[in-house]
């Protein structure tokens, strides 16, 4: 440790990264603490350093003129920005207003000061993610290896841990066994009484390794007299951008999306994975330009699978699946969007499914975006902890509306050998539609 | 380095010691914010041993020391006076073993209030306790203080679901009161509940288990006006009918509440009770309709029972966080913790109304009623000094008129540092120095949480808190 | 225990200021002090270590506030517990804690030993009642702590820091008191049980039944069979009586007029014990919990034998507290809820003529003994008849210590020898502190000295 552990002072005397932020959005805070059992790094370290309230004292002090210290910026850099905290306080501290563009301001300054030059955000982050063609590329080698047994063996190995840091843990996030589907088509047309015209989002890393889950949506979406469309030339929602700092490359993203869907089109722009409904939800928030009034339109329109079958009224699916499933509430669902009641709702419509309330299930799993690259240690803290609360329920069946989440919690679980299903509502949703089974037998 | 720091990261290992100065600006106050000093070091110990070996630390070195739980008191119960310790429990927060045989579970001081109640769901065993701060608050908070909350109406306080403790006292050593009852000796149990952290630092709880209800009805009797509310309370406990539970809230809380929950309350409801009845299916219609009858005879405009479990967990959700949701009206706020005897209750009310208009800050009203226990909430804007000054002493108008009323200044916060003066006013001289004689017996150097609790010899009714 | 011997002189004082001055004078004489209530836990402590001044609360008898609507008393020290009763029965009110000999028991006294009874299992010990005090200090100070309203988190716990102290800190003068409405109905169910170890699947089923008694007391050995409920068990099938409370006195308690206390027949204990489940409340809770008991102990395999029901009042509530009354010597022994039961089945053999009550739910057992019965002799040494009281004691001790338990005294002979030690047990962890508090409220020990675990 260094002196009083302050660096970096001259670089904020420049430029003070609250210096975007109302203040009157820290007053909300009236420190009453309720916050702090909601947040996943407090409950896993303790130190108030790391929960919501700390954190919002902290960014305050930064505003009213206190350096950044390390130790602050690590504090700060720890939050999973799950917003659970939103969802926990009372007097309606809007805590994503702060740290996001707190962190923004951060990583700004960094790359104006002596940018290091990170290739991972760059390449992987900016360049790779957010295209979906791009990554099924990349993972072709992947599913080949996988047909052939390779994958399995590389991993049982160990060999993917002499790929060095976020690379390598990229590797074991991969689902065992990467599915191929046909490419989504432009249209699908209602089955029986028409109810709705939807376009469908697709996005990119959903796209590239959840594309049997979009299918199972769309199919799901026809059942309840959807038409879909689904505008090819849609791009990704931009989240992947904002939240590692490239505002510029999140609002290019999103103005991309303005063009390719025509609103007055549709009565929704549905989307099944709830960070990229997160994001498009708040287009309207985050920029003040000319387009703003057209961005918040647009995020108007949008409408999460489950909060949108729900509103319509969906109708029961009749095939049974005599199983028992929980529900993991996705930090994006839940906190950005407080769905949570809905995606239950619709569950339990599936004859024979036995749905376990899940412990905690509101407590982030650690994969919060980018987060399990950035983060690992934590990041691993919350998927151990979330899967002892599932295993706690005796579920076969983990449900959750979010790609990230799929991901980590199916990592977590492969990684201690365990033969639970990790699936998307809305596959188990077209299960039931199709009158199929999760297994066979 | 200080050599403090080097010996407590000896004692407690050097991932549970906090020193840098921006870090430990976090926990220079609680939920209470006025007052505001940096420790001089943070633990966050992670067993009763290294907590009992910071304690000789702290000893060796003259510091202060000063417990924590989840820092919500609204009473500065945890600010680190005379640049003291922070002992804080968080990490401390396993729940130990669940015992139903003998309606007992055993936790660390740091578990969560709530982290008990989601741990025993399923057994058909709750912890009595429900202050409206348990989603954070810890156990060993809740027994520092002897916290309450809308059940303790019927079921009591936080002493009364206390079988044992494991403390550890101001020389360090390690001792166990409980579970088994032992009548060979002082209630040393009873009187670390509520001790503030002045006689040791509780480090782990056998709590009392309850077995939860065959059922409950829970009702909101509309008003409209606080006073015919607060007279309905007194009626029905008068009548000798103790719900599980009589909430009161205003006009001016209702409008807040909601704002934040959507309840649908009516927005020209002058004040609403929310009540419970609980116990066996066979007695509830006829506890409900009494109770119903009671509130109408007194005024109730209508007596709405919640029909079903959302919107009963909707309305409770409203009613404990009604106090922190008052964020939303103003930057700051005072809350304030009077208790009268239940008789007095409209009186008291009357008598805040009153207080506030001449100090012409507004108040608005919660109140576990049952009880007498009236929480007003004085708010204001803290940047503005005069509002500050007009607030404090609106407030210590409010406690002065429950001490004349025959009531008490805290029922369940605490004295902490915020209403010390006025312990004075509550308590004779030598009711105080009893008090100080139990102090020096457990901690002769006053080396745990200084400053809390009781008034030096001397400090006027008048002053504002502690001597800087 | 004290005896009259050890009183040199008795006052009287007709207040609390009264008080405070006898005590001055003592302490400038150099002479001890005891508090005197009713003089029913006379027993209860060991011998005083000195002679002392006796100071009678038997003026200090009144009614000092009364706010009915706020469900609170004020009441002076030496005010009866029978008065109390009184006073509140004219509210529809009662404080619902059993206090043995209710006409002779003092409320300061009833504190000052931390009373409890049968319905300790659902409504505690008096200490849970205690929301205010005023005492006199070893030094003559007069001081208060608490106050008169039922939830107060202001300063410390005083009140419980005086409740069961045994007098050793203050003399209480004056106490507040939280009393509750009294239940509309009550019911002691009762059963008989072919072994004691029979009783533990009952009561683990109690524990998460929805019937919630506010008594479960567990009988064995040999009892004062006043009325027919603990004497031996009826062979073959038992009667049931649903009687009212009036038919019930007519039928149950023919012998019980003026005839006293009697001790009859044996019961082998080892083979037999009895479980009495006390329920309160509505009528319509009372009906219903009742059905359900009488369920749930048909699917146990066991009978009802014994069915009380009426208001709570019925002199069977007041057998169960006041037993086992007449016996010389006798201890409780207190354990985890669940110990109870292998704890009675170790120590019965050893007490094969002791009267034996336990408050199951609560873990508490109490154990009486008559020094003609060949037990124990209480004075002198052992001889072949049966150990003395302190091998006997310290037998008993060790059982309970092997579950985690403790061990009191509670009644012992005016001629035995039992050191503080036999009767209190070895000293517990914070003794220390607790001597510490002593020493400042009392710095000459003048209160009760010898009596409790201070010296």
């Amino acid at each position: 440790m260094q002196g009083n552990g302050f660096h970096n002072a001259k670089l904020f005397t420049a430029v003070n990264p609250a210096a975007t932020i109302d203040y009157a959005l820290f007053q909300r805070c009236v420190h009453c603490g309720l916050c702090t059992s909601s947040c996943p790094t407090y409950t896993e370290l303790g130190d108030e350093n790391d929960s919501p309230r700390g954190r919002i004292q902290l960014m305050r002090m930064v505003a009213d003129g206190h350096p950044l210290s390390d130790r602050m910026r690590r504090h700060l850099e720890l939050c999973l920005d799950c917003r659970a905290c939103e969802t926990a306080c009372p007097s309606g501290v809007r805590y994503g207003r702060l740290i996001e563009p707190f962190r923004l301001a951060v990583e700004q300054a960094d790359q104006r000061g002596e940018a290091r030059y990170d290739w991972f955000r760059e390449i992987v982050l900016f360049r790779l993610f957010p295209y979906a063609d791009r990554m099924r590329r990349l993972l072709l080698p992947v599913r080949l290896m996988q047909r052939l047994g390779w994958y399995e063996m590389a991993e049982r190995l160990g060999l993917f841990r002499v790929i060095p840091g976020r690379l390598g843990r990229m590797a074991p996030l991969l689902p065992s066994r990467l599915q191929t589907a046909p490419r989504l088509p432009k249209f699908l047309p209602a089955v029986g009484r028409k109810r709705a015209r939807v376009a469908f989002f697709v996005g990119c890393v959903a796209d590239a390794v959840f594309r049997p889950t979009h299918w199972a949506t769309l199919r799901v979406l026809q059942q309840n007299g959807c038409d879909v469309f689904i505008p090819p030339e849609q791009g990704c929602c931009g989240a992947i951008h904002f939240h590692s700092g490239d505002n510029r490359g999140a609002r290019r993203m999103a103005d991309a999306n303005l063009v390719a869907f025509e609103l007055d089109r549709y009565d929704a722009i549905v989307v099944n994975h709830a960070g990229c409904g997160a994001m498009m939800k708040e287009y309207g928030l985050h920029w003040q330009d000319g387009l703003q009034p057209h961005r918040a339109k647009f995020a108007a329109k949008v409408k999460d699978i489950n909060e949108f079958l729900d509103n319509l009224g969906m109708v029961p699916p009749a095939g049974r699946i005599e199983a028992v499933a929980t529900y993991h509430d996705a930090c994006h669902l839940a906190h950005a969007q407080a769905i949570t009641e809905a995606p239950r709702r619709l569950l339990s419509l599936i004859p024979g499914l036995e749905l376990r309330e899940l412990p905690e299930s509101g407590i982030c799993c650690g994969s919060a975006g980018v987060y399990n690259l950035n983060q690992a240690e934590m990041s691993d803290r919350l998927a151990q902890r979330k899967v002892e609360n599932i295993l706690s329920t005796g579920a076969r069946i983990v449900l959750a509306s979010n790609a990230g989440c799929l991901l980590q919690i199916q990592r977590e679980l492969r990684r201690r050998k365990l033969p639970l299903f990790v699936m998307h509502p809305m596959d188990l949703l077209d299960l039931s539609y199709e009158s199929k089974r999760p297994w066979r037998g | 380095m200080s050599p403090l720091v080097t010996e407590l990261r000896a004692a407690a290992g050097r991932e549970n010691v906090l020193s840098a100065p921006s870090e430990l600006a976090v926990y220079d106050c609680d939920g209470l914010t006025i007052e505001r000093q940096p420790p001089r070091a943070v633990v966050l110990p992670g067993s009763t041993r290294q907590v009992a070996a910071v304690i000789r630390v702290c000893q060796r070195q003259g510091v202060p020391v000063v417990p924590r739980g989840a820092g919500t008191s609204l009473a500065g119960g945890c600010v680190p006076l005379g640049e003291a310790v922070v002992l804080a429990l968080s990490r401390m927060n396993k729940v130990l073993s669940i015992d139903l045989r003998n309606r007992m579970a055993v936790v660390e001081a740091g578990v969560a209030n709530l982290q008990l109640a989601r741990a025993l769901s399923g057994t058909g065993f709750h912890f009595a306790p429900d202050p409206s701060s348990q989603a954070a608050s810890t156990i060993g908070g809740n027994t520092a203080t002897n916290a309450g909350g809308p059940h303790t109406l019927k079921y009591g306080v936080t002493v009364n679901h206390v079988l044992g403790v494991e403390v550890v006292l101001s020389n360090g050593s390690i001792v166990q009161f409980g579970p088994v009852g032992d009548p060979a000796g002082l209630d040393l149990i009873g009187l670390l509940v509520g001790s503030e952290g002045t006689l040791g630092i509780v480090t782990k709880v056998w709590v009392r288990l309850m077995p939860n209800p065959q059922d409950f009805h829970t009702l909101r009797a509309i008003f409209a006006d606080v006073a015919d509310a607060s007279n309905a309370v007194s009626q029905i406990i008068a009548a000798g009918i103790i719900p599980a539970a009589m909430e009161l809230m205003d006009q001016g809380i209702l409008a807040v509440v909601e704002e934040a929950f959507h309840f649908g309350f009516p927005t020209d409801a002058g004040a609403i009770l929310i009540l419970e009845v609980d116990g066996p299916r066979a007695g509830l219609d006829r506890q409900q309709q009494r109770i119903v009858e009671l509130c109408r005879q007194f005024g109730a405009r209508e007596v709405l029972q919640a029909s079903t479990a959302p919107q009963r967990e909707l309305l409770w959700k409203c009613r404990k966080l009604a106090v922190a949701a008052t964020g939303r009206l103003s930057p700051s706020y005072l809350i304030e913790d009077g208790v009268v005897p239940r008789s007095r209750l409209p009186q008291i009310i009357d008598r805040i109304a009153e207080i506030g208009r001449r100090h012409q800050i507004r108040i608005v009203n919660v109140a576990h009623a049952g009880d007498g226990n009236v929480h007003p909430i004085l708010l204001f804007d803290e940047r503005d000094r005069q509002q500050v000054d007009r607030a404090l002493a609106a407030g210590r108008e409010v406690l002065e008129e429950c001490i004349a009323c025959g009531g008490s200044v805290t029922a369940e916060h605490g004295i902490g540092i915020e209403k010390i003066a006025l312990m004075g006013r509550l308590f004779a001289p030598a009711d105080l120095e009893a008090m100080r004689r139990v102090r020096q017996a457990f901690d002769p150097s006053l080396r745990l949480n200084p400053g809390k609790l009781i008034p030096p010899r001397g400090l006027s009714p008048l002053d504002r808190g502690h001597p800087q | 225990m004290i005896s009259a011997s050890q009183i040199t002189e008795s006052l009287t004082p007709a207040d609390t200021a009264a008080v405070a001055e006898a005590v001055r004078n003592a302490g400038s004489r150099g002479m001890a002090v005891y508090p005197i209530g009713g003089g029913t836990q006379s027993g209860y402590g060991a011998a005083p270590s000195r002679p002392g001044i006796g100071v009678s609360l038997a003026n200090l008898n009144r009614v000092i506030d009364d706010p009915a609507d706020d469900l609170t008393i004020t009441v002076e020290a030496g005010l009866t517990l029978a008065a109390l009763d009184r006073c509140l029965a004219v509210r529809r009110q009662r404080l619902p804690v059993d206090v043995p000999r209710p006409k002779q028991a003092t409320v300061g006294g009833a504190v000052a030993v931390n009373a409890a009874g049968p319905r300790r299992y659902g409504y505690g010990t008096i200490r849970d009642y205690v929301l205010g005090f005023t005492a006199v200090d070893g030094t003559g100070t007069v001081f208060s702590g608490g106050g008169s309203v039922v939830k107060n988190a202001a300063g410390y716990n005083m009140a419980r820091l005086m409740s069961g102290s045994l007098g050793t800190l203050g003399i209480l003068t004056q106490v507040t008191l939280m009393v509750r409405p009294p239940a509309e109905a009550a019911a002691l169910l009762v059963c008989d049980l072919a072994q004691i170890e029979a009783a533990e699947p009952l009561l683990a089923d109690l524990v998460r039944s929805d019937v919630r008694p506010i008594a479960i007391e567990l009988l064995a050995g040999q009892l004062p069979d006043e009325d027919g409920l603990f004497g031996p068990p009826p062979k073959g099938d038992s009667p049931i009586f649903a009687a009212d409370t009036a038919v019930a006195k007519k039928q149950i308690f023919p012998a019980a007029k003026g005839t006293g206390r009697r001790l009859v027949g044996t019961v082998p204990c080892e083979r037999a014990a009895r479980l009495c489940v006390g329920l309160e409340g509505s009528s319509e809770e009372v009906d219903w919990m009742v059905e359900e008991l009488h369920r749930d102990w048909n699917a146990a395999g066991v009978g009802v034998t014994r069915q009380w029901t009426g208001p709570y009042g019925d002199p069977i509530w007041q057998q169960l507290t006041e037993m086992p009354g007449n016996a010389e010597l006798s201890m409780e022994i207190h354990v985890l809820p669940s110990a109870t039961v292998a704890t009675l089945g170790k120590l019965l053999p050893l007490v094969p003529h002791g009267a034996i009550q336990a408050r199951a739910g609560n873990g508490v057992i109490r154990i009486g003994l008559s020094c003609r019965a060949e037990d124990c002799r209480c004075v002198g040494e052992a001889d072949a008849v049966g150990p003395t009281a302190v091998a006997l004691i310290r037998q008993l001790r060790e059982i309970a210590a092997a579950a985690g338990g403790k061990l009191v005294v509670a009644q012992h002979p005016d001629d035995t020898p039992l050191t503080a030690a036999d009767i209190w047990g070895p000293p517990g962890p914070a003794v220390r502190v607790m001597q510490a508090v002593k020493d400042r409220f009392d710095p000459h020990n003048l209160l009760n000295p010898g009596r409790f675990i201070f010296p």
